[in-house]
C-alpha cells in the first residue's frame, strides 16, 4: 500500500491532485523541482491548465490506459511525473505516482516499466 | 513528510501569489490547446511546425509550456502559413439566469429547449444569454 497526500484541490473545477509519499524518488524530485522557481512555474501551469482542460501533449502526455483510468506524465523539462487520473464521484484525482526521466534509446525499458508498475498500486489516500 | 507538506505550501502559496501571471498563461494556453490538436490532426510535427513558421523549437515549446504567450505574429504566420482563420468569440462565461423585459413583441420559444418563468412582462431564462440575443436579432431581422 502507497500513501497518497491531497496537495492541491479545487472545487469549483471538481479537480484533486494527490502525490505519492511512499515513493522516495518520486518525493525527492519533487522537492527538487519546487526549489527552484522556474520548474514551481512549469509544474504549476501543467496543473492549472489540466485542471482548466487545456494542456496540451507538452505539458500532459497520455501514456496508457489501466482499469483505474489513465496514466499520463506531467512533462516539466527532462522530468516525467507519471500520474494515474481517475474519475471518482464527478472529481477528476490526479495521483502522481512515479518519477522518470524523458524518454532516450538508453532508458526506455525503464519508462515502460515504470508506467507498468502504476496499475499495480494500491492507493491508500491521506489528508494532509 | 515535512517534504511533501513544504512542496504543498510551495505550490499553494505560489498560486495564491501568482494568480494573474498564470490566469495570463492560461488565455494563451487556452490558443496553444487549438493549435496542438491542430498540428495532431493534420501530423504536423513540433519542429515541422517552429520551421514552417520561421520559429526556433525552443520557443514553440515555450509556448506550449505556457511559458511564454503568443502574440499577434504568432496568430499572423499561423493564418498565413496554413491558410487558416483564427476566430475570437467573446461569450459569457456564466450560464446563469438572464433577465430581459420585452413590450408589444412575440417571442416564439421551444420550452424543450430552455426553461422559461413568467411574471408578468418579465422572461428568467437559463440559457447562454448569447444564444438569447442571436435569437434576439434574427427575430428583429425578420
Amino acid at each position: 500500500m502507497e500513501n497518497f497526500y491531497l496537495i492541491h484541490f479545487c472545487d469549483k473545477h471538481k479537480f484533486r491532485l494527490y502525490l505519492n509519499g511512499s515513493n522516495s524518488e518520486l518525493t525527492k524530485k519533487f522537492t527538487e523541482i519546487n526549489r527552484i522557481n522556474k520548474l514551481t512555474t512549469k509544474f504549476v501551469l501543467v496543473i492549472e491548465a489540466v485542471k482548466n482542460k487545456i494542456s496540451n501533449k507538452t505539458q500532459f502526455n497520455w501514456e496508457a490506459n489501466c482499469e483505474f483510468g489513465e496514466i499520463y506524465a506531467i512533462k516539466i523539462d527532462n522530468h516525467r511525473f507519471y500520474t494515474l487520473v481517475i474519475k471518482n464521484q464527478g472529481y477528476r484525482e490526479l495521483f502522481i505516482c512515479r518519477y522518470g526521466r524523458k524518454q532516450s534509446n538508453n532508458n526506455d525499458k525503464k519508462l515502460l516499466s515504470i508506467i507498468n508498475s502504476i496499475p499495480n498500486i494500491t492507493i491508500q489516500k491521506l489528508l494532509q | 513528510m515535512k517534504d511533501i507538506i513544504n512542496s504543498t505550501q510551495t505550490i499553494n502559496s505560489y498560486i495564491d501569489k501568482n494568480r494573474i501571471k498564470i490566469d495570463e498563461a492560461l488565455v494563451s494556453l487556452r490558443l496553444m490547446k487549438e493549435v496542438d490538436d491542430f498540428l495532431d490532426i493534420n501530423d504536423v510535427s513540433q519542429r515541422d511546425f517552429a520551421s514552417n513558421l520561421g520559429y526556433s523549437e525552443a520557443f514553440i515549446s515555450q509556448l506550449m509550456s505556457g511559458t511564454k504567450k503568443f502574440n499577434t505574429s504568432f496568430i499572423n504566420k499561423l493564418e498565413k502559413v496554413y491558410d487558416l482563420k483564427i476566430n475570437f468569440q467573446i461569450e459569457i462565461k456564466d450560464n446563469t439566469k438572464f433577465i430581459t423585459k420585452f413590450s408589444n413583441s412575440f417571442l416564439e420559444i421551444n420550452i424543450n429547449v430552455i426553461s422559461l418563468s413568467e411574471v408578468q412582462n418579465t422572461f428568467a431564462l437559463e440559457n447562454n444569454p448569447n444564444e438569447f440575443l442571436k435569437s434576439e436579432i434574427n427575430f428583429l431581422e425578420k
